[in-house]
């Protein structure tokens, strides 16, 4: 049976897991760590550079580095959270034909799924190495307020990086299959999401059915990690321009350093109370000399410097609950999310707030990984008392007078679901009306989004409140919506078909696949290459260092000249094929130097 | 300090002085204070041998006399270590032997079609060029030793000075260390020659102004083309590029240049790459952090080690350097040299 990857898809950082047996498990990357940086870059040569690396060239070569493009994934270029983006990034953003958001890296212009799917490709390529074999099957998490066509886009961006996603489950529902997986009890749970640049938090109901609903969900796209290790750069910038007069942040590599530095020594203080900042040379002083910085942070000093960011969290956590219409005495358990949950200020400041100590039954960074992991195998098994069911993540419903906003299917619906509604006419003798597709939680239709329009016409001429007209959405297992009005009286009918889309079509999508399919062709092939030239270049040295003695043991005889001159025309061979960078040709001349080497040590062991 | 310098009048000992370096030695400036040359350099020797050595003040540049014996002057440590000290000098004397060879040494792409890029210069000068000994070009420090003293004798002060380029009887008398004296080497007191124009024939009217603005005037292009073009060929990779990228810098369309620079950079590239063993090679740091900051390191040079893991390859420490390649490999290059770095295979 397939293996299925979980993948949380996060805005600073990913993370892929995979069912062994029973439990699921994180795949660590090629580097060991756990979680990869979202962060994609193109260097000047044009190479592309995926996670760690990408992100260890971030502030040195930002115009050409994207980072947290899921702020941007399936939002269209007028949106609010797009401006914003805009104000924040370094990196080149442009309008897309379709009205949807680009991302220039160089000379080429990339949509945000695209992006995204690099930073999938390297998920799947991370998974792929651990499997030893082939993937393609997937179940990609995203934040519970994403919408239709945000889910759609991450969904492109699979199938851009040769992945079929079977389901998106939303985030925090993943970290409570994570902590309830199996444990088959009912409880009303918080679900605190700090993440690199994202703060979610969630409040969710489990049922002992397999069920997981969620109440409610808020937080903010621009609070996370990152403002953490600013308020650090901002102490070291301006302790060092104190002592120095020396404004570090004009100089990128240092910056670079500086932002480096600043993360390490936030996350070892969740660890120690101080922590040594040593930069040496980290800027020239233009008269031959460079100075260091050296710096001790405390943990206290952090705390100090990050207070409001923590409260700020603790905000949005209350205004969550008020949202869910619960009592904090009702959370039966709270579960932390993300790498900055482990600063001990965020967890005495939750504790503080519920009362309890938060549940440390997860772990963090991988939580949300695990329970789509579990979700992944539990759909391709068939094992249905885990299956967790597609919801509408939005309230889904029209325009009436007024510009308020009438729901139809509540967020959280199962789908496939249908529902109907009837309406009347709002002016006297209206012969038509136009029908307001939208999607969102606010009563003012003017706060959600549309999702498409049509007109009712050939209404019979009345007073106002007189005609009726029935409309009914309708949600297939595809998450198509379908909206459809008719005159009760007349039994005229209009209707429209919603389809999320990500702001790519079909062509565009194919054609993103084919270039990085053929982008993995080429990094396999390079991959390749690299395997059998270092072989070989380690079996042409022990060859080489064999001369000696082969030499002199059997150097004089006719047979020994001619072995000796074989080996080194097979050595020779090997150093060509590596030249002309000849997978093939390599492959051939290892198995040759191997056989020489087995000769050359039988020879060895005679002559000794 | 040594046997021989505590015994001026002794004779070298051992192999025959190289000629080059002995006088390169004695041209090169005690970083001690001229007080220290009261000190009595016999102190702990016979009691009976002190009468007989006269105390010897340390030489200042004004006094030097290359006839001296070894063992009659005074040395100082040099700033940096004695064998790349001795392989520039060799490598410099080996640049002026090339310039006495005929025109035939320039690069084959030289001539004015400017067709197809400079290539590698043939002969010795490709097979022991400058750059295989170290690659910074600007060997003359302040107070290092002008290697051009070796190849000629100090001429006398009217044929160092052409007072229709510089006029020094206006300057102040009472600081004369704010200008060029009678005692610069005579190879850069000849280049006012070709760097001043005269721009007002009565001497009279030369201010301090004028004289500073005549040490601080940029080569003119007429004069850097051809320099641009000797360096290459003496394999001078690091000069020539310096020299193009200035032409470039006020003719970014200047084909020439474009590909001298090309040229240098690829050969340049290459040769740090041949001395760091290929991009494949894994860099570890090797000192501690204490230990880093003895070096003498600028904060590029600094934040290149930052990046260093003990897992990246060169090849990709130069992806996310930011740097330019041949900027990223020099410094790689050089902190090899150093021995901050190891280079390991993966």
């Amino acid at each position: 049976m397939e293996r299925v990857i979980g993948i949380d898809l996060g805005t600073t950082n990913s993370c892929v897991a995979v069912m062994e047996g029973d439990a699921p498990v994180v795949v660590p990357n090629r580097g060991g760590y756990k979680t990869t940086p979202s962060i994609v870059a193109v260097t000047e040569a044009g190479k592309r550079l995926v996670g760690h690396i990408a992100k260890r060239q971030a502030i040195t070569n930002a115009e050409n580095t994207v980072y947290a493009a899921k702020r941007l994934i399936g939002r269209k270029w007028s949106s609010p959270q797009v401006k914003n983006t805009l104000l924040a990034s370094a990196f080149t953003i442009i309008e897309g034909p379709h009205g949807d958001v680009r991302i220039k890296l160089r000379e080429k212009t990339f949509s945000v799924p695209e992006i995204s799917s690099m930073v999938l490709q390297e998920m799947k390529v991370i998974a792929e190495d651990y499997l030893g074999g082939p993937v393609s099957k997937a179940v990609v998490t995203v934040p519970a307020y994403f919408n239709d066509n945000q889910r759609q886009a991450t969904k492109d961006a699979g199938q851009i990086a040769g992945l079929d996603v079977i389901r998106i489950i939303n985030e925090p529902t993943a970290a409570s299959l994570a902590y309830g997986f199996g444990k088959g009890f009912d409880r009303t749970i918080v679900v605190y999401d700090l993440g690199g640049g994202t703060f979610d938090v969630s409040v969710l109901e489990i049922g002992s059915h397999g069920v997981f609903k969620v109440i409610a969900t808020t937080g903010d796209t621009f609070l996370g990690g990152e403002d953490f290790d600013g308020r650090v750069i901002d102490w070291l910038v301006k302790g060092f321009h104190e002592e120095h007069g020396i404004d570090l942040r004009q100089d990128r590599m240092a910056l670079q350093r500086l932002r480096d530095a600043a993360e390490k020594a936030k996350c070892e203080l969740s660890s120690v109370v101080e922590t040594e900042i040593n930069l040496p040379f980290i800027i020239s002083t233009g008269r031959n000399e460079a100075l260091h910085l050296q710096r001790t942070l405390t943990r206290q000093v952090l705390e100090e410097l990050t207070a409001d960011l923590v409260a700020r969290t603790i905000q949005i956590t209350q205004q969550a609950l008020q949202e869910a219409k619960l009592q904090i005495d009702e959370i039966d358990e709270t579960i932390l999310v993300g790498g900055m949950t482990r600063m001990p200020a965020v967890q005495r400041s939750v504790g503080k707030l519920f009362g309890k100590d938060p549940g440390k039954g997860v772990h963090p960074d991988e939580v949300v990984a695990l329970g789509a992991a579990i979700q992944g195998a539990a759909l391709v098994e068939e094992r249905h008392e885990m299956v967790l069911l597609d919801v509408t993540p939005h309230d889904l419903g029209i325009m009436t007078v007024g510009s308020h906003f009438e729901e139809l299917i509540p967020q959280n619906t199962t789908v496939p679901t249908s529902r109907a509604k009837i309406f009347t006419t709002s002016r006297d003798n209206q012969t038509a009306v136009k029908i307001l597709v939208m999607q969102g939680e606010s009563q003012k239709a003017d706060e959600n989004e549309l999702l498409g329009e049509f007109v009712l016409t050939g209404l019979k001429p009345a007073p106002k409140g007189q005609v009726e007209i029935e409309v009914t959405f309708a949600i297939n297992t595809d998450g198509i919506v379908s909206v459809s009005a008719k005159d009760m009286e007349t039994g005229k009918a209009q209707s429209i078909q919603v389809t999320a889309t990500s702001g790519l079509t079909t062509d565009e999508i194919k054609s993103m696949m084919q270039n990085a399919q053929e982008y993995m062709v080429e990094r396999r092939t390079d991959e390749a290459f690299e395997t059998e030239r270092q072989r070989a270049e380690s079996l042409m040295s022990e060859v080489e260092s064999m001369f000696p003695i082969v030499e002199r043991v059997v150097g004089a005889s006719d047979f020994g000249r001619d072995a000796l001159a074989k080996a080194r025309s097979v050595v020779e061979r090997a150093r060509q094929a590596v030249q002309r960078k000849d997978t093939g040709a390599v492959r051939e001349q290892v198995d040759m130097l191997e056989r020489t080497i087995r000769m050359f040590r039988g020879v060895v062991s005679r002559g000794t | 300090m040594s046997a021989d310098q505590r015994h001026p009048s002794k004779p070298p000992r051992g192999r025959a002085p190289l000629d080059t370096l002995d006088k390169l030695d004695s041209l090169r400036p005690s970083s001690m204070p001229p007080e220290l040359g009261e000190l009595d350099f016999s102190w702990d020797d016979d009691m009976t041998a002190q009468g007989n050595r006269p105390i010897r003040p340390l030489l200042s540049p004004l006094e030097l006399d290359l006839d001296l014996d070894e063992g009659d002057r005074p040395t100082a440590i040099p700033e940096i270590p004695m064998e790349l000290f001795v392989a520039r000098a060799m490598a410099q004397v080996d640049a002026e032997e090339l310039e006495q060879v005929p025109p035939s040494s320039t690069p084959p792409s030289s001539n004015p079609s400017l067709t197809g890029p400079p290539t590698m210069p043939q002969g010795r000068s490709a097979a022991r060029s400058i750059e295989a000994y170290g690659p910074l070009p600007t060997f003359r420090t302040s107070n290092s030793p002008d290697l051009s003293l070796l190849r000629r004798p100090p001429a006398p002060l009217s044929s160092q000075l052409d007072p229709l380029a510089l006029d020094i009887s206006e300057m102040d008398q009472n600081h004369p260390d704010t200008y060029l004296t009678p005692t610069e080497p005579p190879e850069q007191a000849a280049s006012f020659k070709s760097t001043v124009a005269p721009t007002d024939d009565d001497p009279e009217r030369h201010t301090e102004a004028d004289a500073l603005s005549v040490i601080t005037l940029p080569p003119d292009e007429d004069s850097s083309r051809p320099t641009m073009k000797d360096r290459y060929a003496m394999g001078d990779f690091s000069g020539a590029l310096e020299i193009a990228e200035g032409l470039l810098s006020s003719d970014p369309s200047d084909l020439d240049a474009q590909r001298y620079a090309t040229s240098c950079r690829d050969v340049l590239t290459q040769m740090y790459l041949s001395r760091l063993g290929g991009l494949d090679q894994v860099i570890s740091v090797v000192l501690a952090a204490e230990e880093l900051r003895w070096l003498n390191l600028d904060h590029r040079a600094g934040f290149l080690l930052s990046l260093v893991d003990g897992v990246s390859t060169i090849e990709e420490l130069l992806d996310i350097s930011g740097m330019t390649r041949l900027d990223a490999l020099r410094i790689l290059a050089t902190l090899r040299e150093q021995r901050a770095i190891l280079l390991s295979t993966r």
